[in-house]
């Protein structure tokens, strides 16, 4: 893959894929995840659906990482170690960045994993269906009720609620 | 979607301004790229490595079973012109090394001739 190609990809997307790893794991471990996903991406032919291929990857990777880092430690030891800061904050954005990565981190596994590849990802929700092999109407349904559940937990911080 | 409710205003005020926030991003771009590059090139020194041990391995049998060259033959005889006994080479008889090459032998043969035989045939000593 031509290296302005992979910058493009790394530009649009890095973000967005280290947001899904830490999904599953602690900083540090999402951006050696993302950056071997890269790496691999380098090296590889170029993908039909590059984005949806750097998704993948990116949850394979993490499972994998997870999975061997239990043997050491349980996940939770692993998040608490993650330091805070998932979004850039904006001073004059409706929602406060802290609050906002406390309700998507409160989420369960599977309407978290949802709710990022749609809102920051912007994967559609047949490939989210793809990516994690759940049925389509689950998808929406778990997407709906992540964001039902981040409203609520954020009640105070969204602007809607406000009114 | 059409078979499924769609999302409140609430929800779907909520799901925009989420959808605003920026994932903070850690990676450096520029540790990416040098990380793939240092990939590449090590691809590309495990080429070169292969082909180096593919040439010499070629080398070397080429080394043993390569045809043999001309120092491989058998020594060479010489043969020497001596003037019977009591004769004296007067100066047109000054002997000459001559060598030439016995293809039905295959030998390098040199000789020693008086110039004014040179043409004639040589009796050869081992």
């Amino acid at each position: 893959m031509e290296l302005t190609d992979l910058t493009n990809l790394f530009d649009a997307h890095a973000s967005a894929l280290t947001l899904y790893a830490r999904g599953w794991l602690g900083d540090d471990a999402a951006h050696d995840v993302v950056q071997d996903v890269f790496v691999r991406l380098a090296s590889a032919r170029r993908p039909q659906n590059p984005k949806a291929w750097l998704f993948c990857a990116v949850r394979n990777a993490a499972i994998s990482h997870l999975r061997s880092a239990q043997r050491r430690q349980n996940r939770e030891q692993l998040v608490a170690q993650g330091r805070p800061g998932w979004f850039e904050p904006a001073p004059g954005a409706a929602l406060d960045a802290a609050a906002a990565q406390q309700a998507l981190a409160a989420l369960a596994a599977t309407p978290r994993e949802i709710v990022t590849l749609r809102l920051w990802g912007g994967l559609s929700f047949a490939e989210i269906a793809t990516l994690t092999g759940a049925p389509l109407s689950s998808v929406y349904d778990q997407y709906h009720a992540g964001i039902s559940r981040i409203r609520q937990t954020m009640e105070a911080s969204c602007p809607t609620t406000n009114r | 979607m059409p078979d499924h409710e769609p999302l409140t205003p609430a929800d779907r005020a909520c799901e925009h301004s989420l959808g605003q926030l920026r994932p903070r991003v850690a990676l450096d771009r520029d540790r990416l790229i040098y990380e793939v590059g240092k990939v590449c090139g090590r691809r590309q020194l495990q080429l070169w490595r292969g082909l180096t041990a593919v040439l010499g391995g070629v080398l070397l049998v080429s080394f043993i079973h390569g045809p043999r060259g001309p120092e491989s033959l058998p020594a060479g005889r010489s043969a020497a012109f001596a003037p019977p006994p009591g004769e004296v080479l007067s100066l047109r008889q000054v002997p000459q090394v001559v060598e030439y090459f016995d293809a039905q032998q295959r030998t390098p043969v040199r000789v020693v001739v008086p110039m004014e035989i040179v043409c004639a045939p040589v009796h050869s000593q081992e």
